[in-house]
């Protein structure tokens, strides 16, 4: 007896379809919308860089030495170094057992900012963090390149767990997206370590509520990444991340 | 308040929002990442897509970039195969699944593939796309999605048993045949 791919697949798609999908709409509206308000900039940059560089052509034909047009003017306001408001860290990016610094917000809007909700799941001690992605907003006339978020997991202001990069090949990789200024990061899994073991040993994350914390260091696109002076540290935080107790386990937590 | 656009996103989540999770938790294989790629995909579309949009035409908009979010999040990190199963799953699925052997066995056995395997899988036969149809949505050669949904299937009949034939499609005998013939079948039956 032969089995019934379409039927089978009906009947899993029926039986998530019997589960509301409760969207949260008002999130999604204000995501879409500055999603939107970030292309339309980046339309209308294009579209009048290019109405320019005809008009500029145009006009340098017959009369080489006009001068050049004037440098757009940036929406945001720079800091002393150029760099747009952004979320950083007020001190160096925290190792293993090092005090969370706080997080620095400028006086204005902040413009490069990690966002897009990193939802977590619920964690099971010792184990995997499931996000949801992040995005790395950048004002369209300041595209960055920018690492792979790095994570903190902070309790009681103490960095407690990190990342496992033992086997992580891809750490330290820059990536960036030529569709937005940004730097999106999609879905992903991440084994999170307790720092005391380095991942080694019996000893998972304890249960309990961490603060979790999304560090990225952002240079400005083409500028060398070997010179950490010229790169920032933007940072978002804190989200709540939950470790369960392993089944079985009838200690209590913190 | 709300605005065109709004309301057109409002409309979509509130009436097609329980299909379009169903569709991504197909494609992703659990309802957390279903319910991520859907939202992801809604702001995605509504972030481009000009006022004046209906829900429905919003809805083919969504549903592609559902698959190009889910494709490209495979592309761009580790596959989530080497974790998912270390990642808790709500209580609900374990009792749902309980209720049906057969959807335990057809969950593991679509874990076992690839994403664009379970991809071309889901389209052709949860979505009714023909091989062309895939082709052009998932930006593939013809030849290259027969070859995916040959190798998936040939996986998923190592689990299941035989995969039946689409009512529209010749047979493809997949768990008694060697792949050659396999390929040769669906290159003859799929596009």
């Amino acid at each position: 007896m032969s089995y019934d791919l379409r039927a089978g697949l009906g009947d899993l798609g029926a039986a998530e379809r019997a589960i509301p999908a409760d969207l949260p709409v008002a999130t999604l509206r204000v995501r879409a919308r500055r999603r939107r308000a970030t292309r339309v900039a980046v339309a209308g940059s294009v579209a009048l860089a290019t109405v320019a560089a005809i008009t500029v052509a145009a006009v340098a034909l017959p009369d080489v030495d006009a001068a050049p047009p004037p440098a757009a003017t940036p929406s945001w306001t720079p800091d002393a170094a150029g760099w747009p408001p952004a979320i950083t860290l007020d001190g160096p990016t925290p190792r293993c057992g090092e005090a969370m610094p706080a997080l620095l917000v400028p006086d204005g809007e902040p413009v490069l900012v990690i966002e897009d909700a990193w939802a977590t799941g619920p964690m099971v001690a010792g184990g995997v963090l499931e996000l949801s992605g992040s995005t790395l907003t950048a004002p369209e006339d300041f595209p960055v390149m920018a690492t792979r978020p790095s994570l903190l997991l902070v309790r009681d202001g103490i960095v407690v767990g990190i990342e496992n990069h033992e086997d992580d090949s891809q750490s330290g990789v820059f990536y960036w997206s030529n569709e937005q200024p940004g730097v999106e990061s999609g879905p992903e899994l991440l084994d999170m370590i307790r720092c005391e073991t380095r991942g080694r040993g019996p000893v998972p994350l304890d249960p309990g509520t961490y603060d979790l914390y999304v560090t990225q260091e952002v240079f400005p696109r083409g500028a060398p990444i070997d010179d950490p002076a010229g790169g920032r540290t933007v940072a978002a935080g804190p989200f709540p991340v939950v470790v369960e107790r392993p089944s079985g386990d009838a200690t209590p937590g913190p | 308040m709300a605005d065109r656009d709004g309301d057109a996103l409002a409309v979509l989540a509130r009436e097609r929002g329980t299909d379009l999770v169903a569709y991504a938790t197909l494609l992703a294989g659990d309802r957390a990442t279903g319910q991520d790629l859907v939202q992801d995909a809604i702001v995605k579309v509504f972030g481009r897509m000009r006022t004046g949009f209906a829900p429905d035409v919003a809805e083919a908009y969504v549903r592609r970039a559902i698959l190009t979010l889910y494709i490209d999040g495979f592309r761009r990190h580790r596959t989530r195969a080497t974790f998912a199963h270390l990642v808790a799953e709500p209580e609900r699925r374990a009792s749902d699944d309980a209720a049906s052997a057969d959807r335990i066995d057809l969950r593991a056995a679509l874990r076992t593939l690839g994403p664009q395997e379970r991809a071309v899988v889901v389209l052709r036969f949860y979505e009714d796309l023909t091989v062309p149809d895939i082709a052009d949505r998932m930006g593939l050669a013809e030849g290259t999605v027969k070859r995916y949904l040959s190798n998936a299937l040939g996986r998923l009949g190592e689990r299941l048993g035989p995969i039946a034939e689409p009512a529209d499609a010749v047979p493809v005998t997949v768990g008694a045949s060697s792949g050659a013939a396999r390929r040769a079948s669906l290159d003859g039956r799929h596009s």
